[in-house]
């Protein structure tokens, strides 16, 4: 199978539209409208097996499948998550940067598949230069008639609102987006209600992320079968891997799910930087912790990656050498997680804040041997605990590194209370 | 204070407004039209209030709310919980140096120390000319071009600390129109 | 009716109810923050977690707040797990509480301290320095905020947008930088600002009318009833040495709900404090005692009768305006009352109408009268003198007579603090001359000085119950009507006789059969068709 995600990367500014159009782009949303019905393409996503590129792996084709069906008593909205901002994640944005046109694409499909005459498209305060490039996209669009009161000519209406986040790593959760989006602080909301019942401002919603949306038009051209025949089983399709840190070539890869770690690594990214030994690395992004070198062979997959005790998050993988120590590393972490806690829940907010003291403890070298059975507690009592799984975002790089590295955390206690030997 | 969002769309008190140059109050009024609800335009409209003065005071607030329909408490809540709306002045520059993990193990401390040597400040702080500030941020997704700084979202990937003096030298030479000066200097990187 | 079973035992509760009110059924506790019956479940402080158990599965623990009774849901509040997580929910709660109880106003009836006690562990681990922020900072006229005590539970936030409408409290910041808030310089402005000290289950939110009056425990606490207007929302009075140092809502779903306005709470507070009060009585001029002073009028009343207008006041219980009516009707020229119109009051709780017992005296038949009427009624040469249980009513009226009626004379029985008074100069005549210039005095007493019943707005009768002592030598309003009756030759055997003045009353307002101790503790819904039967 070819490239369909990355094949604008290497460009300096995006794809236009008339480039787009030479490039047969948008045949494909416009056969989706003039002769497809929204069950058609629902079902062609859902048989597709295409799961939510995220960070949770949700099958997109039931999440859309969960929207109101005729007789509508009034608007549903299709949200598109671009609040990229997972540590070690930077897909999402080289798609809006180079792409853009890739990404509306899938909205447009998305949005007739679930009867949505209204689009939001929700990016990331700091993603200026990609929200550039969507509003440029946005405008060529509705030039073309491709958006509008008659899209593509046909009776269907559809818009996008395109609305800057501003700084908030846990808008990145759907309902706190959408919290957001509604201009109300981002902090998650309970579910139930789930988004598909009372979304955005209330109406039925379904929030889908930049990258799965710009896997759309390829699956519904191609069909569900060519989708499914890269991949693994129950992750089909390619997936834009980000590869950075301590790395030679640093950068997005797009490959099949279900890569080794290794793979992407040593042979896409050229090994660890300088030729140096590798201390550990993240497979998915900064909530899924690290992995020693040892499980470099693991396949880049939900399923694989689950079996190691990990996520696959969102594929970004983050290569730490071996000078730096995982104490350190862990700190880097535990630190952002304190800053991005929305700080509703109280063991989240409190967990979040009194994990990294105690890793900047360890840091000055005053840890104790108390400190793991706590710092266990921590995780312990907001796991699960909270109204969104923030807690396990924290724990993600926390838990590991005592799991995996518990030594480098045992030779920075007190001297005093250093393990007997 | 609350008020219903839908009566106050066009009467904005004019003391409020008076101060705004006529396309940005046309702006501010016409961004509640695109939501469903009036208050989904509250970010847009304090992006848009902060890109104009370069932070956001309380007059912002009030008149942020009154537009959508809240309160000023109610916008301070919202406005205090993202990061990138400032409640007091920066720099005409103010650079933001990603602290997180790709650029840190790639050397972003040396960003922010060749930053702190150049200019003489610390995170947090102005140049006494006014004309730079600096704070370090989290993750910008820039890890796979990383180091990277951002000066009001524009980004400069794959930093050395020869780049950044470079970069501040740019800047400080353009420093008469800051949005071209870094465009400018984003065109030269 | 949704049957659920909590900790083995089967409750049967109504429809959409949580679990927090289902386990309250069966008197089981179960902690929260967050949730308060009156605003909108938000899930987010986490101390009300249970386990929910289903056969063959794992117990899932959830909060109790957001979960609605269902039939057959089977919960308990007793697994590990879920003792587990409230008892970790706690330890996050507690540690960077600044721990400051022996200081704390809260300390005694703080949510923190009893649910630590009984669902917390005896050791906190917490051992980094903690948060600082703001301390008894004011935010209000009269509340302080403390944001280190703060667990931010955001009830006081909810309250002031849903409740009070007046969304002038936020959370500000994010993640352990929040803290409640007001907008910079704008202080809250409310009617309802005192409920914030109520609903704060920590210190975080306290009164300024209270800080460091008194410690909780050495309080005590007597179910009453708001005098402020004739809502007549139900009230605790926290008394210590016979003053009233707190006034708080009673809940009472058919009358205020959970909560009262300030003018109620502050308003009693300066009301059931009167400084400066007139304790002893006035005759011509001459200081005497209370029983002196409640003899001469009920001679004066006696040897000229039906010459006095005589004027009762909604500030009296509802037994006394009964006893009033019997007894003083036969005695005066008039017996009328001037009804007070409503003014400034809110769409929440305040009517405005600054007249606690009106309902009662319209529903009791008496007359009616303006204060012009009333002015017109005493300028009559028949009359001879007005008799007032309401002061400053007397006042108006004897200053609104003509040159040619400036001789009636005046008797008030009323509550009289010369804290009230206009000025200085006042003051000091005050010493040397009875109030208002009356040739009787007969010192009054206040509501919460005495058992007896206010009949709301709405029909609603509650009883008031006796929280404070009246000054030593005090006539009571009641026996000093009985002495007037009996020395007007007026009798009172068909009252006397009931079980009680209450039980009396009911039979009046046509709704018999329940003595005073009998009154349910939300009170008694009079049925609004009910019409007296005019005497």
């Amino acid at each position: 199978m070819e490239n369909y995600l990355s094949t604008e990367f290497a460009r300096s500014g995006p794809l236009l539209l008339a480039e787009a159009l030479n490039k047969g782009r948008y045949k494909t949303a416009q056969r989706v409208f003039e002769l497809m019905t929204p069950e058609q393409v629902v079902d062609e996503v859902k048989n597709s097996g295409l799961r939510g590129r995220g960070g949770a792996w949700f099958p997109t084709g039931i999440k859309w499948s969960f929207m109101p069906k005729p007789p509508l008593k009034g608007p549903s909205y299709l949200v598109i998550n671009a609040d990229e901002g997972e540590p070690g994640t930077f897909k999402d944005r080289a798609i809006m940067e180079k792409d853009p046109h890739l990404l509306l694409e899938g909205i447009l499909i998305g949005s007739f598949a679930i009867r949505a005459e209204t689009a939001f498209l929700y990016i990331r305060g700091e993603y200026l230069t990609a929200h550039d490039a969507l509003a440029t996209a946005i405008a060529e669009l509705e030039q073309a008639g491709f958006l509008g009161d008659a899209v593509f000519g046909t009776k269907h209406r559809l818009r996008i609102v395109l609305h800057r986040g501003a700084g908030a790593y846990i808008c990145g959760e759907e309902t706190a987006l959408l919290n957001s989006l509604e201009g109300r602080r981002g902090e998650p909301r309970p579910k139930p209600p789930f988004p598909a019942v009372y979304g955005a401002f209330g109406r039925p919603t379904s929030v889908n992320n930049v990258e799965t949306l710009a896997n759309v038009p390829a699956i519904v051209e191609h069909g569900a079968a060519w989708f499914k025949s890269v991949g693994t089983a129950q992750a089909p399709g390619h997936l834009l891997f980000g590869i950075s840190g301590a790395v030679e070539r640093p950068g997005c890869y797009e490959l099949p799910l279900g890569t080794t770690a290794r793979e992407l690594v040593e042979k896409h990214a050229g090994g660890v930087k300088g030729g140096k030994k590798m201390r550990a690395f993240i497979p998915g992004g900064a909530s899924t912790g690290f992995l020693p070198p040892e499980k470099l062979d693991v396949a880049m997959d939900p399923e694989s990656l689950k079996k190691e005790g990990t996520m696959l998050g969102t594929g970004g993988i983050i290569v730490i050498p071996e000078e730096i120590s995982v104490v350190d590393a862990a700190r880097v972490f535990s630190r952002f997680f304190r800053h991005e806690t929305c700080g509703q829940c109280s063991p989240c907010r409190e967990g979040s804040a009194w994990s990294d003291q105690v890793i900047a403890r360890f840091q000055r070298g005053e840890g104790q041997r108390e400190d793991f059975t706590l710092l266990e507690e921590i995780m312990r009592g907001s796991k699960q605990r909270t109204i969104c799984v923030f807690p396990e975002a924290f724990a993600g790089p926390l838990g590991s590194a005592i799991k995996h590295f518990r030594g480098e955390f045992e030779s920075a206690m007190t001297t005093q209370q250093a393990p007997h030997a | 204070m609350s008020g219903s969002g839908q009566a106050k769309a066009e009467g904005l008190p004019q003391a409020l407004v008076q101060a705004l140059p006529e396309a940005l109050a046309a702006e501010l009024r016409a961004l509640p039209l695109r939501y469903p609800q009036r208050r989904g335009a509250l970010l847009p409209i304090l992006h848009r209030l902060q890109e104009w003065r370069g932070h956001l005071d309380p007059a912002d607030m009030r008149l942020a709310g009154e537009i959508v329909g809240i309160s000023a408490a109610e916008v301070f809540s919202v406005l205090s919980f993202y990061t990138m709306y400032r409640q007091r002045p920066v720099g005409r520059f103010p650079i933001g140096v990603c602290r997180n993990i790709s650029c840190w193990v790639n050397g972003s401390d040396k960003l922010v120390e060749t930053v702190k040597q150049e200019l003489g400040i610390a995170p947090g702080e102005i140049t006494a000319d006014g004309l730079f500030s600096l704070q370090e941020v989290e993750c910008l997704g820039s890890c796979g071009t990383a180091p990277c700084l951002e000066v009001e979202s524009r980004y400069f990937e794959n930093l050395t600390p020869d780049k950044v003096r470079a970069l501040l030298a740019r800047l400080r030479a353009g420093a008469s129109d800051p949005a071209a000066a870094i465009r400018s200097a984003q065109n030269e990187a | 009716m949704p049957e659920l079973t909590i900790d083995g035992r089967k409750v049967e509760v109504a429809p959409g109810t949580n679990l927090i009110e289902a386990a309250r059924k069966l008197a089981i506790e179960i902690p929260y923050y967050c949730y308060h019956p009156a605003l909108a479940p938000v899930g987010s402080c986490r101390m009300c977690q249970v386990e929910i158990l289903d056969a063959g599965k794992p117990p899932r623990v959830t909060i109790a707040c957001r979960t609605e009774a269902s039939n057959g849901l089977n919960v308990s509040t007793t697994g590990k797990d879920c003792v587990a997580a409230r008892a970790a929910t706690l330890e996050f709660l507690l540690a960077n509480h600044p721990l400051d109880c022996p200081i704390c106003d809260k300390a005694g009836e703080c949510d923190l301290q009893d649910f630590t006690y009984r669902h917390g562990s005896g050791v906190g681990r917490f051992t980094e320095p903690k948060r600082a922020t703001l301390k008894h900072e004011p935010i209000g006229d009269h509340i302080l905020l403390d944001q280190e005590r703060c667990i931010l539970c955001t009830r006081c936030v909810r309250f002031m947008d849903e409740y009070a409408k007046s969304p002038s409290l936020v959370v500000a910041g994010r993640g352990d930088r929040n803290v409640i808030a007001i907008f910079p310089g704008e202080p809250i402005h409310s009617n309802y600002e005192g409920n914030l000290a109520d609903i704060c289950p920590v210190g975080a939110l306290t009164l300024k009318e209270f800080r460091f009056k008194s410690r909780v425990w050495d309080l005590d606490t007597e179910e009453s009833v708001c005098t402020g207007c004739d809502r007549g929302c139900s009230i605790l009075l926290d008394t210590k040495r016979n003053k009233t140092l707190r006034v708080r809502p009673r809940v009472n779903l058919q009358v205020n709900g959970h909560f009262i306005c300030d003018q109620g709470r502050f308003g009693l507070l300066d009301a059931l404090n009167p400084v400066g009060r007139e304790e002893l009585g006035w005759v011509n001029g001459a200081r005497v005692t209370a029983a002196e002073a409640a003899s001469a009028l009920a001679t004066t009343l006696a040897a000229e009768r039906g010459k006095w207008l005589v004027l009762l006041s909604a500030r009296l219980t509802c037994e006394e305006l009964l006893l009033a009516k019997a007894a003083l009707r036969p005695l005066a020229k008039q017996l009328a009352y001037v009804p007070v119109a409503a003014a400034g009051g809110d769409e929440i709780l305040f009517t405005g109408r600054r007249a606690a017992n009106q309902k009662a005296i319209e529903r009791l038949g008496i007359t009616a009268l303006s204060e012009e009427a009333a002015a017109n009624l005493l300028a009559e040469p028949t009359t001879v003198g007005l008799l007032s249980f309401d002061g400053a009513l007397a006042a108006r009226l004897m200053s609104q007579l003509p040159a040619a009626a400036k001789s009636r004379r005046l008797a008030i029985v009323d509550v009289i603090a010369k804290a009230v008074m206009a000025n200085a100069a006042v003051m000091a005549n005050a010493v040397l001359k009875p109030p208002h210039g009356a040739e009787l005095f007969v010192p009054g007493t206040l509501f919460s000085e005495k058992d007896g019943t206010f009949l709301n707005v709405g029909g609603v009768l509650q009883r008031a119950r006796r929280a404070q002592r009246w000054p030593q030598g005090t006539v009571s309003e009641s026996q000093l009507l009985l002495q007037v009756a009996a020395s007007g030759g007026v009798s009172l055997a068909e009252l006397t006789a009931k079980p009680d003045l209450t039980f009396a009353l009911l039979e009046a307002l046509g709704q018999p059969g329940a003595m005073l101790a009998q009154l349910p503790d939300d009170g008694l819904k009079l049925a609004a068709a009910t019409e007296v039967a005019v005497a």
